[in-house]
């Protein structure tokens, strides 16, 4: 067992005696695919990672009513995600601070107050407990006056786009501060337009049968897609080449993966002279149409408009716990259009060889419905759970949680070798580390950087 | 498809409010049987990943979903999103699906999952339709990969419509998959209930 006065802060010696610092060899760039396998590594990931990093939890337009609530997790631990009277939302720990039973066990529903069905102890969506049976003659006054004491844990709770995020640790960086350089991609994202986006319903879940850091580090990872996605490329829908565009990473260790339109999809054709509104309503940005992108203007900088038209942030990964995608792919009509692809994951650890996957479709609530419906129906079809993307996704993660599994296989070293070197193309006015060219491992050992450094500070 | 049979085929109704509305048709009924002999022959199909023999069994206007479920408190409403989907297709996406299974490396399906399909509890409406029955039955499907030992179970009430070509010939026109679980205990979809 872990020195319970190693767990929290600095290295840790794992139980076989090896410091965990000595999994990642920086200078090699390798990791040790032991930290996929380890339960005493996944109990540290649950404190120093979960327990105190922003983690999503729902999106406003689910709970669009004060009363309204969802329930979630963050890491395992169960909360409810509830809008108040005043129009705030509030994350709290749904365990009863009396005995522990989960005050709800539904999903989804609407509520003034919190009954916790086992003794009856009552709290209000500020997480302030407000009664119990028998109060007085089981308590006198103390529910009052120990009222700090009794109160439910909330965590500090913001929000981008309208997808809420939540933090348990009261200490941990401001959410802007968390975000640095990536808000400003993130904003042109899911912030371009007036009215902004809403979910199309209840995200999906499943199980994958790996560990949570498969996907996490995936994000960055351009050179997967020829290999494990190639069907793609057979079908006819994307290029059969290592992708090209450009990769950035942040010291917060978000990731994301920038499209190069002229590359991908053969724009080399146009009008280099065409203004950046032109350019925009000629290929509106996943989820729009030519009309709504004049709205953008209103939003966003012209070095944020210029991102979208050019090079537009297709996959962006946030550390530690979400992904977002914004992107074309086939439609599944038999024509076989592009449609575009708006999805945000969420997980859950469950184990160290298991996860649990949220993904949230999401659309602009202005757009025309026939925009709307095939955003949705685009990115069911891709993405998530049946996603014919996603579908070979968990494939690779399962398959290498159960080959690193044995004595020999958790000995072979993650290789992140490529390196291309921050490469800044002249006039790119977004922050972070700049990788232009071909898609090498730069970012994504820039968020295996990040994992080792949150994990033995 | 016949004109008169597209025709008739508008009245598919929603499967989370109004199913099995109409009349019972009793298990002792030939058309009940045949009924219950086509899901057979279509499940054994998919068990057996003759995913081109599958496709011929669903009509050209099937709509085949899967809604998200939620869990709510009793009589707070349905617990299955009304627009929140793992599966939404219709034959053009299903022919898409299985293009990509038979065609390319598609590495989620090769080597393929070995799936066993249970139908249960069949019940048999009659609609509008002279040849078209909405049939609601129960699905125990376990999945299993490779020398995986681990199986899983994905357990389901389905909403189908069948519609009747000829004397003994039926064709799925409309499936909705209500699953037991919020969350689903299989690493993907890539496969058919």
């Amino acid at each position: 067992m872990l020195d319970s006065s190693s767990r929290l802060t600095g290295d840790a010696i794992l139980s076989d005696g090896t410091p965990l610092s000595e999994l990642i060899d920086r200078e090699r760039r390798e990791v040790s695919l032991r930290v996929h396998q380890d339960r005493e590594i996944f109990e540290l990931e649950m404190e120093k990672i979960f327990a105190r990093s922003w983690i999503p939890v729902a999106h406003e337009s689910e709970i669009p009513n004060p009363g309204d609530f969802v329930r979630r997790y963050i890491g395992q631990d169960s909360c409810l995600v509830v809008r108040t009277e005043s129009g705030a939302i509030n994350v709290l720990l749904n365990v009863c601070t009396h005995r522990g039973m989960p005050l709800c066990r539904e999903e989804r529903g609407h509520t003034r107050t919190f009954r916790c069905p086992y003794h009856g102890w009552v709290f209000d969506p500020q997480g302030n407990v407000r009664g119990a049976p028998y109060e007085k003659e089981m308590y006198g006054d103390w529910l009052r006056t120990c009222a700090d004491e009794l109160a439910l844990t909330t965590a500090r709770t913001a929000s981008i786009g309208g997808m809420v995020f939540a933090n348990w640790d009261p200490l941990a960086e401001p959410f802007d501060d968390y975000l640095g350089d990536v808000k400003w991609y993130l904003d042109a994202m899911i912030n371009r337009t007036d009215s902004g986006l809403e979910v199309v319903g209840a995200p999906q879940r499943h199980i994958v049968k790996a560990n949570w850091k498969l996907l996490a580090e995936q994000l960055p990872d351009g050179y997967h897609t020829s290999t494990l996605h190639r069907s793609f490329a057979q079908l006819g829908v994307f290029e059969h080449k290592v992708s090209s565009g450009i990769n950035v990473s942040t010291p917060e260790g978000h990731t994301m993966r920038l499209v190069d339109f002229k590359a991908t999809w053969g724009l080399e054709g146009r009008d280099d002279s065409a203004s950046l509104a032109d350019r925009l309503a000629a290929m509106p940005p996943p989820g729009t149409n030519a009309a709504m992108t004049e709205e953008f203007a209103n939003n966003l900088t012209e070095g944020q408009l210029r991102l979208l038209a050019e090079t537009p942030p297709a996959v962006m990964g946030l550390f530690p716990g979400t992904d977002l995608f914004s992107f074309l792919s086939h439609d599944g009509t038999e024509a076989g259009g592009l449609g575009p692809v708006v999805m945000v994951h969420g997980w859950i650890p469950r184990a160290p060889d298991l996860f649990e996957m949220l993904s949230w479709i999401l659309v602009e609530r202005d757009a025309p419905d026939e925009v709307r419906e095939l955003t949705r129906r685009t990115t069911i079809r891709n993405f998530g759970i049946s996603g014919l993307i996603e579908q070979d996704d968990a494939e690779a993660w399962r398959g290498v949680q159960r080959s690193t599994a044995g004595v020999m296989g958790r000995r072979i070293n993650g290789k992140y070798a490529a390196a291309l070197g921050i490469k800044r193309p002249e006039g790119f006015e977004g922050g972070g580390d700049v990788y232009a060219g071909t898609a090498r491992d730069d970012a994504q050992w820039a968020w295996w950087s990040r994992y080792f450094d949150v994990m033995t500070s | 498809m016949d004109a008169m049979t597209r025709e008739e085929s508008t009245g598919k109704r929603s499967p989370f409010e109004s199913f099995g509305r109409g009349e019972r048709v009793r298990p002792s009924d030939p058309v009940y049987l045949e009924i219950l002999g086509f899901l057979w022959d279509e499940a054994a199909t998919l068990d057996q990943d003759d995913l081109t023999e599958w496709l011929s069994l669903l009509d050209e206007d099937i709509t085949y979903i899967m809604p998200v479920r939620v869990t709510r408190k009793r009589g707070t409403g349905s617990e299955f999103d009304p627009a929140m989907m793992h599966f939404d297709e219709d034959i053009a996406s299903l022919r898409f699906r299985v293009r990509r299974f038979l065609e390319t490396t598609a590495w989620s399906e090769d080597p393929p999952s070995r799936v066993r399909r249970t139908v249960t509890a069949v019940r048999v409406y009659r609609t509008d339709a002279p040849h078209e029955f909405e049939v609601t039955n129960s699905l125990l499907l376990v999945r299993t990969q490779d020398d995986d030992y681990r199986l899983d179970i994905v357990t389901a009430e389905r909403r189908d419509r069948v519609r009747r070509y000829g004397d003994d010939s039926f064709k799925l026109a409309q499936r909705t998959i209500l699953l037991d679980q919020a969350t689903v205990s299989t690493p993907n979809l890539a496969i058919f209930l």
